[in-house]
């Protein structure tokens, strides 16, 4: 047990000290592949933060997110046999994560109404508290925007914006996970941070107006 | 650098995903650029924006739930997906189009062949005598004369007609029901047996061929091969009662007289 302890400790030290390119724990992802569940176990506790918050900006719903980190973690079961270590494993994992998302979106056909529905089940209304009631509704009005303004992406340059500037990932490698070259990166990239530009210049435009 | 390529630049450059290169013609073209610089401004404004969103928090009992429901499922997996097989989508799209090409494929020979079949028979023991008929699909389906049987198409008509021609070359002058399928030779034979019964000659011989659920033939004919004249090669065209049937007969005047069906044998 207390192997086990010290192990999810090492997992998460090496998962929180750089994130983006940490030691991998190979140790645990090898006894994952050979079937250990509870190494693979391990491996979701060190992970789960970071497959539901891009679950979650990848789709904007509370409840999708839960769904889809489910959805990623069973493919993550199945297709670890073919990992190689070689390469690195969480823009392995990415892939699986924006793969699962893209097949959610798709299903669900919509992201608006996704986002509609989550502000609908009052989730959104958690960010106002009680406390300091201007400052949250700024806080809450920023999230409606942006939200909004992803919505209005294509599930592609959603990804990338997701992957490059909430993931904080360089080009290169979202190039390498989306399987696209750097340049078309680059590319949705700047047509993705437009459009989020366009939807707040007008939505600020439309404030104004109103008052 | 004009404002136009800048302005193509800054969305990039805002978060210095370009080259140093085009970062050093961006950054020179601000120095004295004011609209630019704007331009500038409201990207960094939009990007803090983005990066002002934080996640919603999510309590370790749904981590939980969900590490269970996952190890569960690994445990037992669904029994639809033991059952169903990892489905290709485009392998299956492939292979359904393939199916329907090839399906459509067969069709069309199929019924390309069964359109007009050309059952031609010779002989060739003393090459003496011949026998060819010409009959179409349609004809050698329909109900004979004689037949009441109602006979269905069949695949692999023109190979049975080919099966005709090589009974008749072992027994030239012979209407063979020697076939591989009999409910075919039977179509054939009656229609020829309902020609036969206004031919001139050879039918006592061709009478053994009958099937003997069938009738025996007109006693008329006899009668008109008899008054026949003798020539040097005896042709006789039979046009049956369908006007797509007609039958060739050609038999020397010198014919074997023990091979039955010849002019001979009708003296």
């Amino acid at each position: 047990m207390s192997s086990n302890v010290a192990d999810i400790a090492l997992v998460m030290d090496q998962f929180s000290q750089s994130s983006r390119h940490s030691t991998q724990p190979d140790a645990i992802i090898e006894r994952a592949r050979n079937g250990d569940a509870a190494a693979f176990d391990q491996l979701m506790m060190a992970y789960q933060q970071r497959v539901m918050a891009t679950a979650w900006r990848m789709l904007g719903n509370r409840e999708d997110a839960r769904d889809a980190a489910q959805e990623v973690f069973l493919r993550l079961y199945k297709h670890l046999h073919k990992y190689d270590p070689q390469q690195e494993f969480s823009g392995w994992l990415y892939r699986i994560i924006i793969n699962v998302c893209r097949d959610a979106a798709r299903k669900r056909k919509n992201n608006h109404s996704s986002f509609e529905a989550e502000t609908e089940a009052g989730h959104l209304s958690e960010l106002i508290s009680n406390d300091n009631s201007e400052h949250d509704a700024i806080k809450a009005e920023q999230h409606v925007i942006v939200m909004r303004a992803l919505s209005t992406l294509t599930k592609k340059e959603r990804a990338v914006i997701v992957l490059r500037d909430l993931e904080g990932l360089s080009t290169e490698e979202v190039a390498q996970i989306l399987g696209s070259s750097p340049t078309t990166i680059r590319s949705q990239i700047s047509t993705a941070r437009t459009k989020i530009k366009l939807y707040r210049d007008r939505f600020l435009k439309g404030g104004q107006r109103k008052s | 650098m004009n404002c136009k390529k800048a302005a193509q630049l800054i969305p990039l450059f805002i978060e210095a995903d370009l080259d140093a290169a085009e970062m050093q013609y961006v950054t020179e073209h601000l120095k004295d650029c004011n609209s630019c610089r704007y331009i500038v401004q409201e990207f960094q404004a939009s990007q803090s924006l983005l990066h002002s969103v934080t996640l919603p928090e999510f309590d370790e009992n749904t981590f939980v739930q969900m590490r269970n429901s996952v190890l569960n499922e690994i445990a037992c997996p669904k029994i639809s997906e033991l059952i169903t097989p990892v489905w290709n989508w485009k392998a299956a799209i492939t292979a359904a189009f393939a199916m329907i090409i090839l399906t459509s494929g067969v069709v069309i020979y199929w019924h390309n062949a069964t359109e007009n079949i050309v059952v031609q028979t010779s002989g060739t023991g003393d090459k003496k005598h011949e026998f060819s008929a010409v009959a179409s699909s349609k004809d050698l389906v329909k109900p004979s004369s004689v037949s009441s049987k109602v006979l269905k198409p069949r695949r692999g008509r023109k190979n049975i007609a080919q099966g005709e021609v090589s009974a008749s070359e072992r027994n030239p002058g012979k209407i063979s029901t020697n076939h591989s399928s009999p409910e075919r030779a039977i179509a054939i034979d009656n229609e020829i047996i309902t020609a036969k019964s206004v031919a001139p000659f050879g039918v006592n011989d061709l009478s053994a061929n009958i099937p003997s659920f069938m009738p025996p033939p007109a006693p008329q004919a006899e009668n008109v091969a008899a008054q026949l004249p003798e020539p040097e090669m005896l042709r006789i065209e039979i046009q049956t009662a369908d006007p797509n049937i007609k039958i060739i007969w050609l038999a020397p005047k010198d014919a074997n007289p023990s091979r039955p069906g010849t002019a001979a044998d009708t003296k």
